[in-house]
């Protein structure tokens, strides 16, 4: 099951559950305590970023045209699969940085004391599980949510001319009573 | 590397049988496998060179003479039917001890070759010349990268016998190197030496510095000049992109998505 992570930015609280949850899933140990000892400190792809008034968890899109994948020399930065989100290979990265230039997201970052690029993978893992991606499942107010391609696309033509995620879900109803474009 | 001829393979590794592309490298194979196997200079994104030894393994082959064995480096050695592989017989310890010795003659200043040579039980008196202070063992792994990956072909190695080194040619600052950092995120030993102070990228091992360009919103370090050109022409970012640090680009996403109520 792929799909794409919905934000409601005005049920953010900033309480950053989002974050740990993040921190913890991609650690070695899948624990708190454990992580926060871990040598390399783990690193949380979401993160909550200030926007006037309002506080907003913030992480990769998954672009459909991704200049990370488009821009990486490697094939490092990759899918697997049309929908599926954009992972690092880290076996072939090589931490030239091509994709942190191009994002114009400021998603992909080379983190110290690691030779190569992290970003969010959407919680491939645990997706493929049939679970839903970690900071999701922490997100206590449901500023994140989860869903599915297939549920957001039902009823509707094929998003022929869609040159992302972001403008596939602009053109489907928000089914939750939100905004209808 | 695949070029839709190669064909499967069945190899047997320490009494597992292990199934790879004939061709491929013999030490992706293991490792993928999860057998755990030492080595320094090995990166999947550049073609396998045999420089640091440390991958070395047993191999027979099936057809050869019972006693009958080869000791290689894996991550040169092409997987082919019928192999027999041991990464662990006293044979290959013995051997692999003896390159892992010589490397920490070489290069006893690189912190993780020290921690690597105690794990295999090796002391800081070694019977070989020290080069105190030396940090590099010379695999090459950097200027394989930039050549191959980025195509900057700014590092190479230069002199000959005991006075080769691994660096621009001559040595001079190279006008093709781009300060992309990615020789200082390969390297196995942390002998590079990247470092972005007071403007400038130096890179210590290189001797060369790059003019930093920074965020026109925050003043934080974007990259160097050659490396955002070299970024912009392979992912048709615009200028606006460029022009501010990943920190700056991401707080914009945050205010898009605010102003938008949802994403």
């Amino acid at each position: 099951m792929s799909g794409v992570i919905k934000v409601r930015a005005e049920r953010c609280l900033a309480c950053n559950r989002c974050r740990l949850a993040c921190f913890v899933e991609h650690s070695l140990s899948k624990t708190l305590i454990g992580a926060i000892a871990e040598e390399p400190r783990p690193w949380a792809g979401v993160q909550v970023r200030r926007a006037g008034v309002l506080a907003v968890p913030t992480s990769c899109r998954q672009c459909e045209a991704a200049v990370c994948a488009a821009a990486c020399p490697t094939g490092a930065m990759h899918r697997d699969a049309a929908g599926e989100p954009v992972v690092v290979e880290k076996r072939l990265c090589v931490g030239c940085a091509a994709c942190v230039m191009v994002c114009p997201y400021g998603v992909p970052r080379m983190a110290a004391g690691m030779a190569h690029i992290l970003k969010c993978d959407q919680c491939v893992e645990r997706v493929r599980q049939g679970e839903e991606p970690a900071c999701v499942a922490a997100c206590p107010t449901g500023c994140l949510t989860f869903v599915p391609l297939e549920a957001r696309c039902e009823g509707r033509d094929a998003p022929s001319g869609a040159s992302s995620i972001l403008s596939l879900m602009a053109r489907i109803e928000d089914t939750r009573g939100g905004r209808c474009e | 590397m695949s070029d839709g001829t190669r064909k499967p393979a069945t190899i047997v590794a320490d009494g597992r049988e292990v199934r790879a592309e004939a061709g491929s490298s013999l030490l992706s194979a293991l490792i993928r496998e999860g057998i755990q196997v030492p080595a320094l200079c090995h990166h999947e994104a550049v073609r396998p060179y045999g420089a640091c030894r440390l991958c070395l393994v047993e191999v027979r082959q099936r057809g050869w003479k019972p006693g009958w064995s080869r000791l290689t480096t894996s991550c040169d050695f092409p997987v082919m039917d019928g192999l027999e592989i041991s990464t662990a017989t006293e044979k290959v310890l013995r051997h692999r001890r003896v390159v892992m010795e010589l490397i920490l003659a070489r290069a006893p200043a690189s912190p993780v070759i020290v921690r690597m040579a105690e794990g295999m039980g090796i002391d800081a008196s070694t019977r070989f010349r020290r080069q105190e202070g030396e940090a590099c063992m010379l695999c090459g792994l950097c200027a394989r990268v930039c050549s191959e990956v980025v195509g900057a072909h700014a590092i190479t190695f230069w002199g000959r016998g005991g006075g080769k080194d691994v660096g621009t040619p001559f040595p001079a600052e190279s006008g093709t190197c781009i300060g992309c950092g990615a020789c200082d995120a390969v390297c196995p030993t942390g002998a590079v030496g990247m470092r972005d102070e007071g403007g400038r990228r130096c890179f210590a091992k290189w001797r060369s510095e790059h003019a930093l360009v920074v965020c026109r919103t925050c003043g934080r370090v974007v990259g160097t000049r050659k490396q955002i050109e070299w970024a912009r022409e392979r992912g048709r970012a615009d200028d606006d992109v460029l022009a501010t640090c990943p920190d700056c680009r991401r707080d914009r996403y945050a205010k898009v998505i605010a102003a938008e109520g949802h994403m």
